[in-house]
């Protein structure tokens, strides 16, 4: 018995020691995930590594006192309304009028300052347009499109050298001086002009260099700034003007978030006040004129009889008759001395004269024109004619289909 | 008295032949164990493949496989063979962190063969040095980003920023993640630079040779080049190279495209599998124009039905 008991007890006391220690070597031994090391990541520093994302706000204020002018506008592929809003509400707040469309000879007629944004000219002819307008004293703004060289044809240098423009091929970046990104350069004032008034650095997002032949520097970039070509440093001004003409390499400093940046405002303000502050005389200035001087509407009688005074100065084959009942600025040519006389044998008359339509700047007056030739034939034939106002007279524009 | 056992009488030649019997007898089992405790190496160096694209799946197995070299008391150091144009943010902060918590506990290298750039880069800043071949493409420190545009009202959101942050916060959100990965380059390799931060900001790619004179990268040499420097600075006279495989089964894969990079991740893809990120850290002319996939994928379609016509 002693023996079994014995025997017994040493077996469970060598199993307890077997488990025991089993489970004690688990507990040593550690076989889950490791806790991570420490480690440590100075550079992990927001004051070091986080910049100041207040977006800022933008006052624009222009000082001119001009108002009622006319600014065309037009802007190339891609060029959305918002891109330009802080400009063209500085115009708008200012009494001004903003017209977006094509550089046409009848638009620039009507323009006092024109914008080009992007790549909106392409075409020979609007060079031409457009020089005709500078040197009848207008104000043109010519903001650039840095991408534009990458992506379109070679067309707009027909444009750029007509005005004497230069822009350099690639863009400025700045590493060392930026505002969040290198590309969103800060630029200087490079001398004194009124465009610069107020303004200590704006911000251009992509800015390409731009020259005018007899032009100034206007903004230049900041120190640090590089010009992608060259990977070297640069000062090539990034905003020029001559006179009446004012170059800028970018035109994405207008975006509303951009010209809260810097003093993009300032600069906006500036700009909208060169556009409306120039001597040119428009055909709308001429035509206020017209309309202070015409104090009465012409009545149906003064423009039928106007029409008789024509008639009879060609069947008394009088020139000077004629001539009087002609506006000045008609594109009628006047009968000549010669064709007179051979009117000279025919007889005029003019009946069931009707005034048909007026309005501010021309009136129709219809009738029928009798002719008898020197055998003595007679036609008649339906006329109608234009009158156009010329000081307090209305006077014979011009004859028109009846 | 009792008389001692007396040994037969042999021969002395015979008694030295039998002790050289006993002696082979003996030492046939303790050879093996003599043989073994001076040919044993003294330890093992791990050499862990990071490849293609960074992204969470690479990332998730190069931390899986760093803890588990950690863990192994075998491995006494570990070389980071690197070749990938770059990837996603976030996938690389995870790698570089479960690579500095390597590095402070073993000598941990690095190797390009052909290129490490961007986001490849950023893996190798905790590494000891960095070994390079003279052609290959090191570098390219910096985002990848597109320009933040606004974004028009939107009805619904419960507020403005979930349908896109204010550009100039988003600015600045771009510049923060840029300026971590230059600023860790700087921490952790300024000492041996002859670039300044504002030339380390280009975003530069340089050729091995141009980077080890500028102190992008430290020796040019070969993986086992590495190897043998890391086992060197483990203390190691003799060791076993393991290859270390992080490829992940979910790949994800790049490409260009004329509106920016797109990061497709099925080889079938829905449009559920491909997606626009908004910053990456690649070197984008490194990445494969979607065109030129076509193309491949065109001239292997067209091969395989003339194959079939055959």
């Amino acid at each position: 018995m002693n023996r079994i008991v014995l025997t017994l007890g040493t077996f469970v006391i060598a199993l307890a020691v077997i488990v025991t220690g089993a489970a004690a070597l688990g507990v040593l031994s550690d076989q889950g995930v490791p806790d991570p090391p420490d480690t440590v990541s100075e550079q992990y520093d927001p004051a070091l590594l986080v910049p100041d994302d207040t977006p800022g706000e933008a006052d624009i204020q222009p000082s001119a006192v001009e108002s009622e002018n006319t600014i065309l506008i037009a802007t190339g592929f891609g060029v959305n309304d918002r891109d330009i809003r802080p400009l063209t509400n500085a115009l708008s707040e200012g009494d001004h009028s903003v017209e977006i469309g094509e550089p046409t000879p009848d638009a620039l007629e009507a323009a006092d300052g024109v914008v080009i944004v992007g790549n909106a000219i392409a075409s020979p002819d609007d060079a031409e347009h457009v020089s005709d307008f500078i040197e009848d004293d207008g104000r043109l703004l010519v903001l650039a499109d840095g991408f534009v060289e990458y992506e379109a044809g070679p067309e707009r240098a027909t444009f750029d050298s007509t005005l004497g423009m230069s822009i350099e091929p690639g863009y400025v970046y700045n590493m060392e001086d930026h505002d969040f990104d290198h590309l969103r350069i800060f630029a200087e004032s490079a001398g004194n002009d009124e465009l610069t008034e107020g303004v200590d650095r704006v911000m251009f997002q992509t800015a390409t260099p731009v020259s005018l032949n007899a032009g100034d520097p206007i903004l230049e970039p900041a120190p640090g700034a590089q010009l992608s070509t060259t990977r070297a440093p640069t000062d090539l001004s990034v905003v020029e003007r001559d006179d009446n003409v004012v170059a800028i390499g970018d035109y994405s400093f207008l975006e509303p978030e951009n010209a809260q940046r810097a003093d993009n405002d300032a600069f906006i303000a500036n700009l909208a006040d060169f556009l409306v502050e120039g001597d040119r005389e428009t055909t709308t200035d001429e035509e206020s004129e017209n309309e202070e001087e015409i104090t009465d509407e012409p009545s149906d009688g003064d423009l039928m009889a106007v029409v008789e005074q024509y008639y009879e100065g060609l069947d008394a084959a009088d020139a000077e008759i004629v001539s009087d009942a002609t506006h000045p600025d008609s594109p009628m040519s006047e009968p000549t001395e010669a064709e007179l006389e051979e009117l000279a044998d025919y007889q005029f008359s003019i009946h069931d004269l009707e005034v048909v339509e007026v309005d501010e700047d021309e009136a129709i007056v219809e009738g029928t024109e009798v002719v008898i030739d020197p055998d003595g034939e007679e036609f008649e034939t339906s006329i109608r004619v234009a009158l156009r106002p010329d000081g307090e007279q209305w006077l014979i524009w011009e004859f028109v289909p009846a | 008295m009792v008389s001692s056992p007396r040994l037969p009488a042999l021969g002395t030649a015979t008694l030295v032949v039998l002790a050289i019997l006993a002696a082979v007898v003996a030492g046939a089992v303790v050879a093996p164990l003599a043989y073994d405790a001076t040919a044993g190496v003294d330890g093992t160096v791990a050499v862990v493949e990071i490849e293609g694209t960074m992204a969470a799946p690479v990332a998730a197995e190069v931390e899986a496989e760093l803890r588990n070299i950690r863990a192994d008391d075998d491995i006494q150091a570990v070389v980071l063979a690197v070749d990938t144009p770059g990837g996603m943010p976030a996938p690389t902060e995870q790698m570089y962190k479960a690579i500095k918590r390597t590095s402070d506990e073993m000598p941990v290298y690095a190797s390009t063969q052909s290129m490490a750039a961007s986001a490849g880069y950023y893996l190798m800043m905790p590494a000891d040095e960095i070994y390079v071949k003279p052609t290959s493409q090191i570098g390219s420190v910096g985002l990848n980003t597109v320009a933040p545009t606004p974004a028009p009202p939107a009805e619904g959101p419960s507020g403005p920023d979930k349908t896109g942050a204010n550009p100039i916060e988003m600015w600045a959100n771009y510049e923060i993640l840029a300026n971590t990965f230059i600023e860790t380059v700087m921490e952790d390799r300024g000492d041996r630079l002859e670039l300044t931060r504002e030339e380390i900001a280009h975003a530069k790619v340089y050729p091995g040779i141009e980077a080890v004179d500028n102190g992008v990268a430290d020796e040019i040499g070969s993986v086992e080049d590495a190897a043998a420097a890391a086992a060197a600075d483990a203390g190691l006279d003799d060791y076993d190279i393991e290859y270390v495989s992080t490829a992940a089964e979910d790949q994800v894969i790049l490409l260009r495209t004329d509106d920016g990079i797109v990061a497709v991740t099925d080889e079938q893809p829905s449009m559920g599998d491909v997606k626009e990120p908004t910053a990456l850290l690649v070197h984008e002319p490194a990445i494969p124009h979607i065109d030129t996939v076509d193309s491949v994928l065109d001239a292997a379609g067209t091969a395989d039905k003339e194959g079939e016509t055959e």
